[in-house]
């Protein structure tokens, strides 16, 4: 008896030794007052909500991020996405995922072209086909080469007017700046009834739209999209394991869910196959 | 009524009450109130936000006309008919007229501002949509900065100090065109903080507020005891005296409203364009009053009103800033990530709200600037020496928390040390034009890269 006793405790004492310490700190690449201070927000909030002792801890910039790291070495994950990589990059700060430090998928943006409002599929077509140059309005987020492609798809000439801001690039092109608009798929362009959304850079179909690789059939960013992920320092395996899963539950949390529902972007589930490689040679398709 | 809370209510008595006294003291205008009220502003909504703005706006023309009346002193720059005509008829006795007429013309020209630009607006929201049209967007910089220009005769001085205004601007990664600027003469690598340029709080408080508070230092008051005080307050028979100078407010009003929308000088031009056209037309008709002219006053304060309402209309349809203080609070909008422009202000309904609480703040500050403005000897015998120090001092210690907001607690002060010499040597200038063009730098930068894209086609 006194054995069996010995042994029940032992494997106590030794579950509660390999049991996960939920403590985690969330950071943030950019200054308050963007998206992704606000999304990093609401993962914080997320895990804490599953049970995670979390801190939010913003950085305000990149630098200050990764000298935080080196010195704290205290766990943390911050969102990171492939065309944030590239942008950061731009000001001297290396953020590029490995397998070491890659938690998981957490959502992925697709690319989208509007016009001005009442634009259907044949109208575009026949606004292509009329057409010899063109003026898409985007913000630098996307790299010019993205636009000059569509020139070489289809031998017309596409010029990439540039915005800071996604909201000005749409009321410029509202305002007859521009030919078409470029962006992400979020309710301020699919929802905009300003707007019409012909083309999509999605796999999937999508009802009164078509798709870039069917519309520009050699356009090599044709399934352009912005894979948001989450991005560790400072957390071993076994810890990064249970974050990945419960980070998945996040993004099923219904304020997760309605955001990612109704931007029409692809949740988390719907991404496990892709894994750091392939967002290392999304890299690629979105350096300036 | 969606905005009807009590932290609303709250934050409608706390701005008036700040415009009431920044519109007594002199020096002390919207910019500083923006920078000490910083923090706070950042954690508002952008209702809240505007709110707040246009009742400190409001009320500090009712407070600074009661003053200037009075004691003759112009807390607020666009105060001078007030220290002109008002003064001159308190010095003959007549200072309660004086007054009730300024304020009840304070509240019609801001109602009848207001509600024009309501009732104009569905007309004019599709003529606004083409506000953003690069070409009218390069057009409108191109006139606000020709206006702070030209503004006095020092066209040269005010041309290098927009210059200095657009190159501090451009310290750090632009955004369009994507360009990391003056990267072989600036240190990135050693200061990282610097690849974000340098932040706007340091900037308006060695360039700005410095140079202000250095040529305060000397300021002497007069107040002399002055008994500010008339009895008991006759509301029906101030109407009645106002009711005489009915169709001078009208034309303020109209005045107000145009001149309102002129950059960088709104509410002064408002005020002194109004007051001499009406003073013209009474002394061609030979009734201009020469100790005190209630209806030249009450002209100039009616229009004073309808453009603290009217400026603010650019920044709220097209997200463009016409002062500085205007500029100062896009830039807490924006750090806030609140977008502003017809869609989020017009379309969401929140437009027509505002309207109603900025009636409510001039109604309140009407009630309000006459009462307390009696107490405002007790202000002016502080010594002016000691207000600048603690200003000063509340300045730094807003600098550090600002700092610490957004984890740059050293860089901030580093890079208030680093332009205060600017400023102090600036003192003499109108640095304001400096901090104008910093604020627009990557507007006007963005919108001429657009324009070199779309005319190249």
């Amino acid at each position: 008896m006194i054995r069996i006793v010995i042994l029940l405790m032992s494997l106590l004492v030794a579950s509660n030794a390999m049991a996960v310490n939920k403590k985690i700190e969330v950071s943030v690449l950019y200054k308050e007052g963007g998206t992704t201070f606000e999304r990093s927000k609401a993962l914080a909030d997320g895990l804490q909500e599953l049970g995670w002792n979390v801190r939010f801890v913003p950085k305000g910039n990149c630098h200050n991020l990764l000298k935080y790291v080196n010195g704290e070495k205290t766990p943390l994950i911050f969102l990171n996405s492939d065309s944030s990589i590239t942008e950061v990059a731009e000001l001297g700060c290396d953020t590029k995922p490995a397998q070491e430090n890659f938690v998981t998928m957490l959502y992925k943006r697709d690319t989208v072209l509007c016009s001005t409002k009442g634009e259907t599929v044949a109208s575009f077509r026949q606004k292509l086909s009329n057409g010899k140059d063109f003026a898409v309005g985007a913000t630098t987020f996307y790299p010019e080469k993205v636009i000059t492609a569509m020139s070489n798809a289809t031998g017309k000439n596409f010029v990439m007017v540039p915005y800071n801001k996604s909201t000005m690039a749409i009321k410029g092109q509202i305002a007859g700046d521009t030919d078409f608009y470029l962006g992400g798929m979020q309710p301020k362009t699919m929802d905009n009834v300003e707007l019409s959304c012909v083309v999509h850079g999605k796999v999937a179909d999508i009802d009164g739209m078509i798709s870039f690789s069917e519309i520009f059939p050699t356009y090599e960013y044709a399934n352009l999209a912005t894979h948001y992920f989450a991005h560790s320092y400072n957390v071993d395996p076994a810890v990064r394991k249970v974050l990945a899963e419960d980070l998945r539950k996040v993004m099923k949390l219904p304020s997760w869910n309605n955001y990612i529902t109704k931007s029409q972007m692809t949740s988390a589930s719907e991404l496990t196959h892709i894994k750091v490689t392939d967002i290392i040679k999304s890299l690629d398709a979105w350096s300036q | 009524m969606e905005t009807l809370s009590l932290i609303n209510i709250g934050i409608l008595a706390m701005a008036t009450l700040t415009g009431i006294v920044i519109g007594v003291l002199p020096g002390v205008g919207i910019v500083v109130t923006m920078l000490l009220f910083f923090p706070l502003l950042l954690s508002f909504d952008l209702f809240q936000c505007l709110m707040f703005y246009l009742g400190v706006t409001s009320a500090s023309q009712f407070s600074g006309s009661v003053i200037a009346t009075t004691l003759g002193v112009p807390g607020e720059a666009s105060s001078w008919p007030a220290v002109k005509e008002g003064n001159a008829m308190f010095k003959r006795g007549k200072g309660d007229y004086a007054i009730s007429s300024a304020a009840m013309g304070s509240v019609f020209g801001a109602s009848i501002s207001a509600l024009s630009v309501v009732l104009l607006l569905p007309v004019a929201l599709e003529i606004i949509k083409t506000f953003y049209n690069n070409n009218v967007q390069i057009f409108l910089f191109a006139l606000v900065a020709s206006i702070i220009i030209f503004l006095n005769r020092k066209v040269f001085q005010n041309i290098l100090l927009f210059g200095l205004g657009l190159l501090l601007g451009t310290i750090g990664m632009s955004q369009v065109p994507l360009k990391l600027m003056w990267k072989n003469y600036i240190p990135y690598d050693v200061f990282p903080d610097l690849y974000q340029g340098l932040p706007l709080f340091p900037v308006i408080l060695a360039l700005f507020v410095v140079p202000t508070l250095i040529n305060n230092w000397n300021i002497k008051f007069e107040s002399k005891g002055v008994d500010i005080g008339f009895g008991e307050i006759k509301l029906v028979k101030h109407f009645k005296k106002y009711l005489e100078s009915f169709w001078s407010g009208i034309r303020g009003s109209v005045i107000g409203s145009v001149a309102g929308l002129v950059p960088h000088v709104t509410t002064y031009l408002a005020s002194n364009v109004s007051y001499l056209i009406e003073k013209r037309l009474r002394v061609k008709k030979k009734i201009y009053h020469e100790q005190g002219d209630i209806q030249c006053l009450t002209s100039a304060e009616t229009a004073n009103n309808s453009a603290a309402f009217v400026q603010l209309m650019p920044l709220l349809l097209i997200g463009i800033p016409i002062t500085t203080s205007e500029a100062i609070l896009l830039t807490i909008l924006e750090t806030n990530s609140f977008i502003i422009n017809y869609t989020t202000t017009i379309e969401t309904g929140m437009f027509s709200e505002l309207v109603v609480w900025f009636v409510l703040i001039n109604i309140i500050s009407f009630c309000l600037a006459w009462p307390l403005v009696r107490y405002v000897n007790m202000i002016y015998k502080i010594p002016v020496k000691i207000m600048v120090a603690i200003t000063f001092s509340v300045m730094l210690l807003l600098l550090g928390y600002v700092g610490s907001e957004n984890y740059q607690t050293v860089y901030y002060f580093i890079c208030f040390l680093f332009l205060l010499p600017i400023g102090v040597l600036l003192r003499n200038t109108e640095t304001i034009v400096v901090i104008i063009a910093f604020v627009l730098q990557d507007k006007i930068f963005a919108a001429i890269t657009r324009a070199l894209t779309i005319w190249s086609m």
